[in-house]
Formats: C-alpha cells, sequence, structure tokens
C-alpha cells in the first residue's frame, strides 16, 4: 500500500454513500452527503502531497530539493488542490443550508423527515 | 404529529422487498470494489512519471535520472512554480492564501458570490416562516432565560469575546499563516451561534442585529469586487494583488505585507461570519415555530 489516504478517501465514499441509499431521513441523508464530501477533500489533499512521490527511485531526494521551492522554504504541499478543497468546502456549506432549508419546508408540510411516508403523503 | 415525525429515525429499510436490499448492497460493494482498484493506479502530483509534471516534450527521451533531474529544474510543474515564485508574485508568505486570493482570484470571487446566492436560496424557500425577531426590550435589563447550566452560561458569557477575537486573529494573518477570510469568518460566525444556542436567538439578536448581518452579506463581494476594480484602476488586470503601483505594501512576511489581499481577507470574513449565523438564525426561528404550532 502506497498511499493508504486514497484507500481511506474511496472506503469514506463508499460509507457515505451507503448512507445516502440506506436512510430514510432526509437529515441523515444530508449528512451522509458531507461524508461523501469530506473523502473527495481528503482524496484532494492527499494528492497535493508532494512528499507522497519523494521516494520512489527516479525521484531522489536531491533532485526534489533541488526543484522545488525558493531557498529557506520547503516545499510540502501542492496549493492548488488545497484551494480547490476550500471552494469545495463552501459550496458544500451552501448545499447544506439550502438542503436544510428545503427539509424543514418539506417537515413544515408532512410532519415527517421520512422520504417514503412523504412520498405516500404527497401523492 | 410532531412525536410521530421523529420516532422514525432508523436507518433500517425494512420496508422494502429483500431483492431490493441486496440489489443496493451489491451496486455499493461493486462500487468500492471499482474505486479500490482505480485508487491502487492512481498518480500522485509531481510523479515524475506523468506528463504534466515534467511537460510533454520532456517526458520523452528522458529516462535517466540526470534527464530528470535537468527537466525538473526547468520545472514545469504547477506546483514547483507556485511554490516558488508563489511568495514573490503574490506578495503573500502562505502559499495556500496567495493561490486562492492572487492566482484562482477569481474562483475565490464566485466563492463568495456563491455564499451570497445560497444565503438568498434559503431566505426565499424559508420566505413564508417566521422572519427572527428581536424582542423590543432595554439592555439594561435582559429578560435571558436560563437554557442550559449556569455553568454554561458563565463560560460562554466569559469566552465569547476571547472565540470572536481568535476569528478576528485569523482573518488578519492570512496572508502570513494558514487561515485567512473564509477559516476566520467561520470562527467568528461560530460564536454568533454559540450565543444564540446558549442565550437564545432574542439575546444573540440584541447584540448583532440582523441589519448588519444583511450588510456584511454585500459587503464581502463588493470588498472583492472594488479591490479588484482598483487593478483596473492602476494600470494592471482586474483582481491583481501582487505588484500594483501606488499601492503601500508593508515588509514582506508581515501582517501588511499585501494590503489589498488583507482587505480582500477582511471583506471575505464580514461576508462568511454573516452568511453563517443569518443561516442558522433563519433555521433556528422556524425551529421555534414549528414547536410552537402544528405543523402543516
Amino acid at each position: 500500500m502506497d498511499h493508504a489516504e486514497f484507500y481511506v478517501a474511496a472506503l469514506l465514499f463508499c460509507i457515505g454513500l451507503w448512507g445516502l441509499i440506506f436512510n430514510r431521513n432526509l437529515l441523515k441523508k444530508v449528512i451522509a452527503l458531507n461524508i461523501v464530501e469530506t473523502s473527495i477533500y481528503l482524496l484532494y489533499i492527499s494528492i497535493g502531497d508532494l512528499r507522497l512521490g519523494a521516494d520512489s527511485g527516479l525521484w531522489a531526494a536531491s533532485h526534489f530539493s533541488a526543484a522545488v521551492g525558493p531557498e529557506g522554504f520547503e516545499p510540502m504541499i501542492n496549493p492548488i488542490p488545497t484551494g480547490l478543497v476550500l471552494t469545495a468546502i463552501v459550496v458544500s456549506v451552501c448545499i447544506t443550508a439550502f438542503a436544510l432549508s428545503l427539509i424543514i419546508r418539506l417537515y413544515e408540510k408532512y410532519g415527517t423527515f421520512d422520504i417514503d411516508k412523504i412520498r405516500e403523503l404527497s401523492r | 404529529m410532531r412525536t410521530q415525525g421523529l420516532d422514525n429515525l432508523e436507518a433500517s429499510d425494512a420496508t422494502a422487498p429483500a431483492w431490493e436490499r441486496s440489489a443496493k448492497w451489491g451496486a455499493i460493494v461493486a462500487f468500492l470494489a471499482l474505486m479500490l482498484v482505480i485508487m491502487s493506479r492512481m498518480s500522485f502530483v509531481g510523479d515524475p512519471m506523468i506528463p504534466s509534471t515534467v511537460g510533454y516534450s520532456d517526458r520523452t527521451g528522458a529516462r535517466s535520472p540526470d534527464e530528470f533531474r535537468e527537466a525538473l529544474i526547468e520545472a514545469r510543474s504547477a506546483a514547483q512554480r507556485f511554490n516558488r515564485d508563489g511568495p514573490r508574485d503574490t506578495h503573500s508568505l502562505n502559499v495556500v492564501g496567495g493561490m486562492i486570493l492572487d492566482y484562482r482570484s477569481y474562483d475565490t470571487l464566485i466563492e463568495c458570490v456563491v455564499l451570497f446566492t445560497a444565503l438568498t436560496a434559503v431566505l426565499s424557500v424559508l420566505c413564508g416562516m417566521a422572519p427572527p425577531t428581536r424582542q423590543r426590550t432595554r439592555r439594561k435589563k435582559p429578560p435571558r432565560p436560563l437554557i442550559f447550566s449556569p455553568v454554561v452560561d458563565e463560560i460562554v458569557q466569559k469566552m465569547a469575546p476571547f472565540i470572536f477575537m481568535f476569528g478576528v486573529y485569523v482573518v488578519f494573518h492570512g496572508e502570513i499563516s494558514p487561515g485567512g477570510g473564509f477559516q476566520g469568518g467561520v470562527i467568528m460566525g461560530a460564536t454568533l451561534i454559540m450565543l444564540a444556542l446558549v442565550f437564545g436567538l432574542e439575546a444573540a439578536l440584541d447584540r448583532f442585529k440582523l441589519k448588519w448581518l444583511m450588510v456584511g452579506n454585500a459587503l464581502g463581494p463588493a470588498v472583492f469586487i472594488g479591490i479588484g476594480l482598483l487593478g483596473i484602476a492602476l494600470g494592471k488586470s482586474f483582481l491583481t494583488h501582487g505588484d500594483l503601483p501606488g499601492v503601500p505594501h508593508g515588509e514582506f512576511g508581515t501582517l501588511l505585507g499585501s494590503v489589498t489581499m488583507l482587505g480582500v481577507n477582511i471583506g471575505i470574513g464580514i461576508a462568511v461570519a454573516s452568511v453563517v449565523a443569518h443561516i442558522f438564525f433563519r433555521f433556528i426561528s422556524c425551529e421555534c415555530r414549528l414547536d410552537e404550532g402544528e405543523p402543516g
């Protein structure tokens, strides 16, 4: 196992997918959606780790330090995926807020969080 | 009605037929297996063997370590270039802060607008519900009901200014250390949420009026676009932060190292704090209403 974070991200994604599929409670579905988003953050952060490839043979430590970074700064991360994750977090906050407000409206109308009951009641 | 709505909180899917359950499980397991296979073949950013690191022309024929070394010193990789040139280009010691506020500032501007849009969407969905109202009472005599224990009450009252100040600190140090407008703004918004949770919505709205929060929502994109237009006014491109002629940037690596970026961070911090707090205030005012009356 070269970098365990990728596998953890895959597992986390599937846990969130399980929650999205098997939960009937809408609030739990929103939490599961947030777990899926967390797995994406983990994947992005870990592919942005510049130290990951440092021991891959062709990329010796000398090459690594010679190629990157100004003097005195040790390069650790790729800033691009980190910036993308910041964007993704903001978008996920917005999605969560919007989903919760829709759920509030559904609860106000049907008096339940259960998606199956809502489906029956709306017929 | 309310208790009936809340008791079915189990994750069980007992009503579904067995074949449907097994089909769902099979889909999830198959998807997990597919993802694990993909992850095992995933290459990391900066892998010498992938074209985006070395560049298409350098990759062909570069098979010995020396050739790779030359190609890497040429440093075509975006990550290497940003890490090396980022502090000089953006006047920001924090490369991630420089990345999101200078190189990718269109993205961050649109993020701000997305926050504003999310608040608009939440308000329009909940528009028929009760708006958070503030009791018109004198400040000297707060009719605070005790929601939690007195310990929580005292500690939150004592700690809230410090937590808010920590948020302000994170906002102001966004360009020289990890942090920035979004992170610090969330901390400041969390202070308002904490006050609303412990002291009730009225007490929180007594300290931070809803009108100010509305102004704060709009202030973030406005400050961002304003400072972006400053770049045009000074003869550079839109949303330039680095080398603006006439802008008194301080010494590199200090708090005023990039004055424009500091202003943008403050704007984003105010916007994020007010959006987060405003959305939460809306939600708990809806909850108060649902508690009172019969839904429907």
